[in-house]
Order: structure tokens, then sequence, then C-alpha cells
């Protein structure tokens, strides 16, 4: 389960962290708010 | 004989279903089970004594949901979902296979690392986010949506530690976590597989084969800035890459442990609660943030939900139901491992989507645990019970909580999805899955264990 469990988190990782470029160095952080769900959006309804 | 205790029974287990699933003015769904699971112990159906054991058997499954949840509470503050969202839209390409795979992936992979309510309630933003974004037309969001949802939810028979009726249900039986997943993740990987390929093939014509060209771009500050065209403001999203990689290690380092600890007898409750400590450490010593998110945002209440659903089922036992279920099934399912498989996954099947698969998870163990069955019987027809709840429970969004929590995010979000729409989906997809994983199970079994 130890070897499973380090490819589940493997790909998550690969797939969903490491942006297209790769970048692996220390970050400056700007702490803002998220305004895009403040954005005026499709609507999405099914009806 | 039919007495008043089943009576009382009977109408206090429908009431508290009832209101557990409607929950008017938006109350909590423990409150309805606190008040049902309270008259049942007053009546005297459940004895005072049978608390002790009830509390022993919910306590371990729902502190171990309880430190998942803590963990992606963690997460979700050092801003790395916000991350996932944009770098799924990056990576795809404007390609809309490509988004769709990447999000299927991403909804089986959380539930993987987490649990399936931890992955409704994460990855449905997630998904709302890219949709709004991209500016899909209702269908195509619906086919993003949905697919997501069910596979998130499915996600979590594999493994037993992604599920709390899982893992109560495992305590009943008293079966290893490794065992279960010896057993168990094969059938069910071959049921999520035909899921995903049926949902493909159904929502081919809605996903787009390209997507809106959207303005992200990795800045060499390492923020992600994204401005969208009709607005002047532009989002940035924090990315620490140190801190996403320490703390996807320890989840995946806490989930492994479950499995590589547990068989020597460390609780997994334990294992989870100290995973949650050290990410919680973690981030207090890299940002100083202390525990109020956690403490306000964890769901304290979970233990006595799943104490209340307990001693209701409980109830419903003690006064005959399960030996209705016994005299109704066992002599069909004590002779054929087939039959065991296929009857218990669609009772339970039938059970869940009637009243919720967390009640009906709890009746099919203890029933089974009382038909006397061969230990290999018995585990097929555990495990063809969790199928059933876990995957034929997708069939009406009832049936799981974490599709009821699905829909709930949709309506917060001004997404109406109505049961019909819901329905046209899972009625050709949900049926063929969960055949095609009990009889999977019925031949993995067959062929490696007996």
């Amino acid at each position: 389960m130890l070897l499973y469990f380090s490819i589940v988190g493997g790909l998550f990782y690969k797939l969903f962290i490491v942006s297209p470029e790769d970048r692996t160095t220390e970050i400056t952080i700007n702490s803002t708010t998220s305004t895009i769900t403040k954005h005026k959006a499709a609507d999405v309804n099914v009806g | 004989m039919w007495d008043s205790s089943i009576t009382i029974m009977l109408i206090v287990f429908i009431f508290t279903i009832i209101f557990m699933l409607w929950r008017p003015f938006g109350i909590n769904e423990t409150i309805p089970t606190t008040i049902g699971a309270v008259i049942v112990l007053i009546t005297g159906i459940v004895s005072w004594n049978d608390v002790l054991g009830i509390l022993g058997i919910v306590s371990g499954p729902s502190l171990t949901i309880l430190s998942t949840i803590m963990m992606s509470i963690v997460l979700e503050s050092i801003g790395f979902f916000r991350w996932i969202a944009y770098n799924i839209v990056i990576k795809s390409k404007e390609s809309g296979v490509r988004l769709y795979i990447y999000i299927i992936l991403l909804c089986f992979l959380m539930t993987m690392l987490f649990n399936n309510d931890g992955s409704i309630l994460i990855t449905t933003p997630i998904i709302i986010h890219i949709v709004k974004l991209l500016r899909f037309k209702p269908h195509q969001a619906f086919a993003y949506l949905i697919s997501g949802a069910l596979i998130a939810t499915a996600a979590s028979a594999p493994i037993a530690v992604s599920n709390i009726s899982n893992l109560i249900a495992l305590e009943i039986v008293g079966l290893s976590l490794n065992s279960y997943v010896e057993m168990v993740f094969v059938p069910s990987m071959i049921g999520i597989f035909t899921i995903t390929f049926l949902l493909y093939f159904y929502f081919k014509r809605s996903i787009p084969k390209r997507t809106k060209s959207i303005p992200i771009n990795v800045n060499t500050n390492e923020q992600l800035l994204y401005s969208h065209p009709l607005d002047i403001r532009t989002d940035y999203v924090e990315i620490d890459w140190k801190m996403f990689k320490v703390c996807l290690i320890i989840v995946v380092a806490t989930r492994a442990s479950f499995f590589a600890l547990s068989p020597i007898g460390i609780p997994i409750e334990f294992i989870g609660l100290l995973g949650a400590a050290i990410l919680i450490a973690v981030r207090w010593l890299r940002m100083k943030t202390g525990l109020s998110d956690i403490i306000k945002n964890s769901p304290w209440y979970i233990f006595l939900f799943a104490f209340n659903m307990y001693v209701l089922v409980y109830g419903l036992k003690n006064v005959g139901l399960n030996d209705i279920i016994i005299k109704t099934f066992k002599t069909s399912v004590e002779h054929d491992i087939l039959n065991a498989a296929m009857i218990m996954g669609l009772l339970s099947t039938f059970l869940s989507n009637i009243f919720n698969n967390l009640p009906t998870v709890m009746i099919g163990t203890l029933s089974i645990m009382e038909m006397g069955l061969d230990p290999l019987f018995l585990q097929v027809a555990y495990l063809a019970n969790v199928i059933g709840s876990d995957i034929g429970a997708l069939l009406t969004p009832i049936g799981t909580l974490a599709t009821l929590i699905w829909m709930f995010i949709l309506k917060r979000h001004g997404i109406l999805i109505t049961w019909g729409n819901y329905l046209k989906v899972t009625i050709l997809v949900i049926p063929i899955g969960l055949i095609v994983s009990l009889i999977s199970l019925y031949l993995w079994v067959t062929l490696i264990f007996e």
C-alpha cells in the first residue's frame, strides 16, 4: 500500500501541482482574496 | 407478532430519514437524527447498555473522517485547491476532452487521498470555477459536474478509508483494512472504469472539442495571474511550492500509514489525527496560522451523527427488521457466492436509494453477521453490500450524503440540476457499473481466494 499511495501521490503531484513549466523555486506570497467568484460568468443552470 | 415497539421504531426511522434528507430551514442533519435516537433510547428499543458498544464502533471511523476533513481545510487555506483549478485549465490546453479527463482524475484521486464527502466539497467548487471561467453552456457544464461527482463518490469503494459507512461496516465485521483492499480493490476499480467510459460516451457530444482561451500566466514572482476579459480586476493565486509538496507528502504518508500501521494494532483514527496535527503544525511553522479555521470549519457533529444513525439502525435490528432480511435471503446467499454477491449488492442498492447508504450499510452488515455464513460467503456478502451502498447508491441523489452535498453546493452557486436531469444519466450508467462490479467481485474472489 506504501507503493500504491506513493504512485497515487506522485500522480497527483505530476498532474495537478506541477505547472507546465515545472517551477520549483522558492516563492513570494502575495495574500490577496479571490475575486473570481465576483466575475460575471456564464449561467450554468441545467433545466 | 407485531407490537407497539415495531410501530414506534418504523415511524421514528421514517420521519428521521425524511427530515435528514429534506433538512427544512437548512437544519443540520444531526438534529433530526438526534431527536430520533433520543426517542429510541427513551422508549427502551435500544437499551442504555448498548450505548457503550455503539460508541466503541462509531468513534474510530468518525475521528478518522474528521482528521481527513481537517487536512483538506489546511490545504484549502494555503491555496492548494485554487492552484489546482487554474493548473487544470492551463494543462488542458483548450481541449475539452483533456479537461474532462483531468477532472475525472482529480475527483478520483481526491477521494483516494481524502474521503468521498471531502472530495465532493472540494472538487465541486473547483469544477464550477472552471466551467464558469471557460463560459461553458449549461449542457456542457452539466457533463463535467455530474461526471466528477459520480466518480468522486464511487471512488470511495476501492479502499475502505474513503467513506465513513465503509469504516463502520469494517468495524462491525472485524475485517482488516488490508484484507478489504485485497478483495474489493480490483472489482470496484473495474466498476469505476466502466462508469467512466459510459459517462464519457454519454456526454461525448456535450464535451466541447475546443474551450475558450483565457489569459492565465504564472509570473516571475511565482504568482498566478488571471485577468477576466470583461473585468479590469486581476486574480492572484498564491503558489508556495514547498508547502504544497510538504503537505502532499504528509497526506500521502498518512494514507499509507493507515495500511502499514493498523496491522500492528495502531488504531487508524490515531494515525489520521496525528497526520492532521503534523499538517497543522507545519502550516503554523511556515505561515503562523493558528487553529481558528480548523475549529470553525470542521464538522464536529459527524461523531454525533454517526452515533445517532447507528442507534436508529440498532433499533430496527432490535424490533426484528434484520430477522426479515435474514429469513428472506439467507437460504439464497449461503450456498452460492454469485448469489451472495448479487443479492446483497442489489438489496443494498435498493435500500440505499430509499433511505440513504449510511443506515443501509449498517443494516446490511448486521444482517449478514447474523446469517451464520461461512467466512468466505460472509466476506463476499459484506463486500457486495459495500459496493451496493457506494456505487449502486448513486442511482438517486438521496442514495449518498456526498450526492446530497453536491446538489446543495450546486444550488448555492445558482446551478439548478433537477432529479430528472440526474436520473437520465444515472439510470443508464449506474446499474451497468454496479452489475459489472458485483460480477467482478464474484470472479475475483472465486479466482483468488476460493
